[in-house]
């Protein structure tokens, strides 16, 4: 799972009021090379959580993002190639993510995490 | 990529060796999926570069197709765990890269509009009524360009919805 779409994943236990972002146990990490594309990365860059990000990548060996970003940023090609890096070519094979929230455990294997909820959770 | 390339591809995939009636999983065909993303693509460029999402991915066929036509980043999500591990298989046997996601249509969190084009083929709602209108209410939520959706002449009324 690359961190693309864990920044798009939130826990929506019952009664929880906010489940983003996703708490990142990694215990296995692969890098799988992407073909560098900087129009998709300036289209995707408003829509992404920052923070989440960084923490997400933080959690799975990779500390080069910027704490902070703007987007004037996006002009850089050194900052691109960080950002591609990080949202597209890290990808979390075993592990979990946790609920901010709740602690509940989402476990992640083979790059498939598993986000369906027990019955008292719905 | 041409039409019957991509239909030939679709049409080497691995299906389900024993569908879940009560899921109401079927395959995909090899004609309607090809012909469903060349068109979303080559009509309104709403593939190639982009993010979109396969719901009811099954094993797989449309959100591959999407990969197969240049899409940026493919999120399959299925309920089932015997079907998403043929959809890896699968995406291995094309060398194809697609995120897959297991979970319920009707309590997945999702954040915001992050997704571009929604594909699916989801339950016609013959099993449990309705089921096709939960994953329409989903995709329409979550995408921010367009939802390319299959469903039966029988359930046409939606006028429940509005």
């Amino acid at each position: 799972m690359r961190l693309l779409t864990h920044n798009m994943l939130s826990c929506n236990i019952k009664g929880v009021t906010n489940g983003f972002p996703l708490r990142i146990e990694a215990e296995k990490v692969v890098e799988k090379q992407v073909d560098f594309n900087a129009d998709f990365l300036k289209n995707m860059f408003p829509k992404i959580e920052w923070k989440a990000l960084v923490a997400a990548a933080k959690s799975m060996g990779y500390t080069d993002l910027p704490d902070q970003a703007e987007s004037s940023m996006i002009d850089s090609e050194e900052f691109l190639k960080k950002f591609h890096h990080a949202l597209l070519q890290l990808h979390l094979e075993e592990g979990a993510l946790i609920c901010p929230e709740t602690g509940r455990r989402f476990p992640v294997n083979k790059g498939i995490p598993n986000m369906l909820l027990h019955e008292d959770e719905v | 990529m041409k039409l019957k390339q991509l239909e030939s591809l679709l049409g080497g995939l691995q299906q389900f060796p024993n569908p879940k009636m009560e899921l109401e999983q079927y395959p995909t065909g090899p004609h309607i999926a090809s012909r469903m993303l060349y068109t979303a693509e080559n009509s309104f460029g709403d593939v190639s570069g982009k993010v979109v999402a396969d719901f009811g991915c099954g094993c797989g066929t449309l959100g591959l197709a999407a990969a197969l036509l240049d899409a940026e980043h493919v999120i399959g999500l299925d309920i089932d765990s015997q079907s998403l591990e043929i959809a890896s298989l699968n995406a291995e046997d094309l060398e194809l890269d697609i995120d897959l996601v297991q979970c319920d249509i009707r309590n997945l969190g999702w954040r915001g509009q992050t997704v571009n084009t929604v594909v699916m083929n989801p339950p016609f709602g013959t099993r449990k009524k309705g089921a096709d209108m939960d994953f329409l209410f989903v995709a329409l939520k979550i995408a921010s360009q367009a939802v390319y959706s299959l469903h039966k002449t029988t359930t046409r009324d939606v006028s429940h919805l509005f």
